[in-house]
């Protein structure tokens, strides 16, 4: 076909398909909404499932071994202790909290999470000053721990507490969460893909009479089917639209109810990757309408 | 060829020698039910004819139309339509086929949400042709039928003439070899009938071959043109200058 003729084609089949969408509206209507709620629960999966990667990954960042030292250790002590822990395998950097910072830190989680400090009340410190080991890699863990004990100064800690296991429960949390995630999105998809097809088959029913002489005159299943393929595309692309702009209103309160979530821990949910979400939600709408209208038309339209 | 401009009548030796618009050769048509709808029938309708196809309700005139618009296909035989082996045709070159022959029905077929003009212009736009092209054939087709002072009306506006005429024009406006007219009289009163077939006969001498399938007698009977006889799937005669019923 020349380039002429598909402009032809195009614009007399953009023109058939809105013609036969505001012939059946309230299909339409349906498909688009339905397109429209599937597209923002994808969304919605698509940022929660960026939180917890976030979350994740802060996690994985932090998987470290945290000595504590027994309260009254003097401060002598503790840096010829941090230099017998450097020399451990795996061990990249070993920071010294004092007992006052550690302190000070829990004071402010207490302020942060908005909770009353009653550690004013204490007569004195009651926590200890430890050490947290950053390692070179998460999978260390053990080995670095049981090295810590087995150090000449080890009397001096009080416990070691090895950081995998919080870890390993996060990536297990999300991986669930991913899964059931997953499995909503496979059954809106095929709620979506059923109504589209439906009213996708109702346009066909609507223009019979026209698909009817359109083949009695020689047009070619080309020319027959887009304008049902550009149906599917403005119902897919009408959600994404609806759906960003949904997106966009609600997006301040989504962002703060993800800080709200995962405020125990500093992640940084103020630009999700909105980028990546409206990209899914175009491509998804698009790829959905247009399925729906090659699964309505399969076998209809044959010449 | 180019149809629809006055046929130079000193030309009929050389027409013969050109290639049938239809050639049938022992075809035969059986449907999933078993039923056999043609059998062994054969024949050729050469450029520039008017043929009538008559015979009972279900003699297989349909199944015959059906066959030379590849809606049917048959079980055995060769058909050959305006250069196309339909017999043997892809599904993607139907398209092709259809364009070379226009088709009119009883119940007209027209699109009731678009004018006599969008009508006529609908059958070759869908085929991709550029717009100046679909105007110019729009006019001369309406022109032909005599529907230019009516082509902004919309269908549920017109009598049944004016719808069948725009019927015929939404079938020429492409040019083609061949035109099939079904049962084009059967709802229309008998003085209607005989304009509508007085156009078939204009177009036919702008070049068009033209096969009518009917039942009415009257007509077929007084315009003495050749009669294709069809009963029990059955070619049972093919008559030059042939009445509705079988002589003798």
């Amino acid at each position: 076909m020349s380039r002429a003729q598909n402009g032809r084609l195009i614009r007399l089949s953009v023109s058939a398909a809105v013609n036969g969408l505001s012939r059946n509206r309230l299909a339409t209507v349906a498909a688009t909404m339905t397109m429209t709620l599937m597209l923002l629960v994808l969304a919605s999966v698509l940022v929660i499932r960026a939180g917890l990667d976030a979350a994740l990954s802060y996690a994985d960042s932090k998987v470290e071994v945290v000595a504590y030292l027994k309260v009254g250790a003097s401060e002598e002590r503790a840096s010829s202790l941090r230099n017998e822990i450097l020399k451990i395998d795996g061990v990249k950097e070993a920071t010294y909290i004092t007992a006052d910072e550690a302190l000070a830190a829990f004071r402010e989680r207490l302020k942060e999470r908005g909770e009353p400090d009653l550690t004013g009340e204490l007569e004195q410190n009651p926590l200890p000053a430890s050490f947290e080991i950053a390692l070179d890699s998460p999978s260390e863990t053990a080995t670095v721990a049981d090295s810590l004990s087995r150090l000449p100064s080890a009397a001096l800690f009080s416990r070691i507490v090895d950081g995998r296991a919080v870890a390993e429960s996060l990536a297990g949390i999300t991986s669930a969460l991913r899964i059931a995630g997953l499995i909503v999105l496979i059954g809106f998809s095929f709620a979506v893909l059923a109504v589209v097809v439906n009213a996708i088959r109702l346009a066909i029913l609507a223009r019979s009479d026209e698909i009817a002489i359109m083949r009695l005159v020689g047009a070619t299943s080309t020319w027959v089917r887009l304008p049902f393929i550009i149906e599917g595309l403005i119902i897919g692309g009408a959600g994404a639209l609806i759906t960003l702009f949904i997106f966009g209103i609600l997006g301040a309160g989504i962002s703060t109810v993800m800080l709200n979530l995962f405020r125990v821990l500093p992640i940084e949910t103020s630009g999700i990757l909105l980028g990546e979400v409206a990209v899914t939600v175009l491509l998804a709408g698009f790829g959905l309408g247009a399925l729906g209208a090659l699964l309505s038309l399969r076998g209809r339209l044959s010449s | 060829m180019s149809n629809l401009e006055p046929m130079n009548t000193d030309g009929a030796a050389e027409l013969l020698a050109v290639e049938p618009v239809v050639t049938l050769r022992d075809v035969r048509v059986q449907y999933p039910s078993g039923h056999t709808a043609l059998a062994g029938v054969s024949l050729t309708i050469n450029p520039g004819e008017f043929a009538f196809l008559v015979g009972p309700s279900g003699a297989g005139k349909s199944s015959l139309i059906g066959l030379l618009v590849r809606d049917v296909i048959p079980l055995s035989g060769e058909v050959h339509v305006a250069g196309h082996a339909v017999h043997t045709l892809q599904p993607s070159e139907v398209p092709y086929l259809r364009r070379r022959v226009g088709v009119v029905f009883q119940d007209f077929r027209l699109l009731q949400r678009r004018t006599v003009r969008e009508n006529t212009a609908f059958a070759l736009e869908v085929t991709g042709a550029p717009r100046e092209e679909v105007d110019a054939a729009v006019e001369r087709a309406l022109r032909i039928v005599g529907l230019t002072a009516l082509a902004e009306r919309y269908p549920d506006a017109l009598s049944g003439g004016e719808q069948q005429r725009a019927a015929i024009a939404r079938a020429i406006v492409g040019n083609p070899e061949l035109l099939i007219a079904d049962e084009p009289t059967g709802n229309l009163d008998p003085l209607i009938s005989w304009e509508i077939m007085e156009l078939l006969g204009q177009i036919n001498q702008l070049g068009v071959t033209v096969l009518v399938a009917t039942h009415d007698s009257d007509v077929v009977t007084t315009l003495r043109k050749r009669v294709i006889g069809l009963e029990g799937g059955r070619l049972i005669r093919d008559e030059a200058r042939g009445t509705y019923h079988r002589a003798g």
